[in-house]
């Protein structure tokens, strides 16, 4: 029982789903006030996700504040976390999103903290491209080559030395060339197998072949 | 009123009389149906212990059991992650079965696995496999719920947390699998600068160059789906993959004859407008 019912849910939801998607009259299935059925099943959707969420503000508390009932390592963290989610959390329910100060430390909080490790990437990228273009045999020479070719069409430099008015567009007609003709063509060879793997992999699942993800 | 302009609205055009009037819905429709008819051959032949099609073997996969047993001769845990989770994703049903089998590995050679999420639903999932791993391996008492820990679903403070985790608890082995964006790379980096054995796979195709610069071994597109069922072992399932590699070929020709036909016959393209129906 406890391996059938979850199979048996996800198959109607799948089948469900499937119905949605193709068969128009269900697809435009209207009820008596207007509203398409389609749209009351996403409306239910985000009623749970919005119920869930409570659970999670719930657990979320009860978990820190165990952290500082019990002096646990790192305690004062988790009274930093409290106090400043509820504090936001309630000033923005009484002031809405669109308050000044609001939205004011989401900006100067949040956003500078994601600039920050966005900008890591910068450095990352040097260090793994260094371990990438070492020339140690053809294929990585290649890369090497057109990686240079790219990057340096990426640059005001590149126009300096080999113009885009010139033979073959310069450094820029050949970037272009490259990222339009091969490396788009591998791109959607792989991305065409992707799609054929997930498909198998779904049917996999919805015929039961594959259970795994209910802990089986 | 509302009743009036209800009435006078164009009633829904619909092929076939019953499918939506989009491009490629029929098409996409017997795509996905003759798919899974080619699933159920593959399951039905495999399971009457009739031959099947050879699949290739996977250097990636290989190396699973490598990492595994290389973080329990250095006594450090096993990382395993994807930022774009999500319940009802096919790739997140892939990760699954790569997090079974990674789990029960950890399991069997007492090695402490962190699995590291974006998603709070799939965390409940996440502590169930993981937990169900340990328990199939005899060791349902070395099961630590803390640490399958959800993180965050804001990509930069999941990828800022990972890499503190990468930094303090130094894991011998990393498996990044699912899809990937920006944050690929700063996890990755992390984990080859502690020179951690890192296996990589995902369907991300801008994510590929950084996992090839950075990982060990990267499975690359539907690598990724094979290997979930080539790792368990199990004949039925390895026998469903091989629909994919006939539909690749179905494919490959389809394309092939499609831009001969879109070159030299242009209102004969007979593949184009089935595909567009």
């Amino acid at each position: 029982m406890k391996r059938e019912v979850p199979y048996i849910l996800m198959l109607i939801m799948i089948v469900l789903r499937f119905a949605f998607e193709w068969i128009g009259p269900l697809d435009a299935w209207v009820l008596a006030d207007g509203m398409k059925v389609r749209s009351l099943i996403s409306w239910a959707m985000t009623w749970m996700g919005f119920g869930a969420f409570g659970l999670g503000i719930v657990n979320f508390t009860r978990v820190h504040y165990g952290n500082i009932r019990h002096r646990r390592e790192h305690w004062m963290f988790s009274a930093y976390t409290i106090v400043l989610a509820w504090a936001y959390g309630i000033y923005g329910v009484i002031k809405g999103n669109n308050d000044p100060l609001f939205s004011t430390i989401f900006r100067v909080v949040s956003e500078p903290l994601d600039a920050t490790m966005f900008s890591l990437l910068a450095f990352f990228i040097a260090s793994a491209a260094y371990r990438a273009f070492r020339v140690k045999n053809l294929e990585s020479t290649v890369m090497m080559v057109v990686a240079f070719l790219v990057m340096v069409a990426n640059v005001p430099f590149g126009e300096m030395i080999w113009s885009s008015q010139s033979w073959l567009g310069g450094f820029s007609g050949i970037r272009t060339w490259i990222l339009a003709t091969p490396t788009a063509a591998v791109s959607r060879a792989i991305s065409i197998g992707a799609f054929l793997g997930g498909v198998a992999n779904t049917w996999r699942v919805v015929l039961g072949i594959e259970r795994r993800h209910l802990a089986h | 009123m509302s009743e009036i302009l209800f009435l006078a609205a164009e009633a829904p055009q619909y092929k076939f009389g019953f499918v939506v009037d989009q491009p490629n819905a029929v098409s996409a429709c017997l795509f996905y149906l003759c798919m899974g008819i080619l699933v159920w051959v593959g399951v039905s032949r495999a399971r009457a212990g009739l031959p099947l099609p050879e699949i290739k073997r996977i250097p990636g996969l290989e190396a699973f059991d490598e990492a595994v047993g290389r973080a329990t001769e250095m006594g450090r845990p096993v990382h395993m992650t994807n930022y774009d989770e999500g319940i009802g994703y096919e790739d997140t049903f892939a990760y699954w079965s790569y997090m079974a089998y990674v789990a029960k590995l950890c399991a069997q050679y007492d090695t402490r696995l962190i699995v590291t999420d974006s998603s709070y639903l799939c965390n409940a999932v996440h502590q169930d496999i993981v937990r169900q791993a340990y328990l199939e391996a005899g060791r349902p008492d070395a099961f630590n719920p803390d640490d399958i820990r959800y993180i965050s679903g804001t990509q930069f403070a999941w990828a800022m947390n990972i890499n503190g985790i990468i930094a303090r608890e130094k894991p011998a082995a990393q498996f990044l699998i699912g899809y990937f964006y920006a944050e690929a790379l700063l996890i990755a980096e992390a984990g080859a600068l502690i020179e951690s054995i890192q296996v990589a796979a995902t369907i991300a195709t801008t994510q590929i160059p950084f996992f090839i610069a950075t990982c060990d071994y990267v499975m690359i597109g539907e690598e990724m789906y094979a290997g979930a069922a080539w790792l368990s072992r199990d004949p039925i399932i390895t026998g469903s993959v091989v629909s994919q590699d006939i539909f690749r070929i179905v494919i490959f020709v389809a394309v092939i004859l499609g831009a001969l036909l879109e070159t030299f016959a242009p209102g004969h393209n007979f593949i184009k407008t089935f595909c567009n129906f």
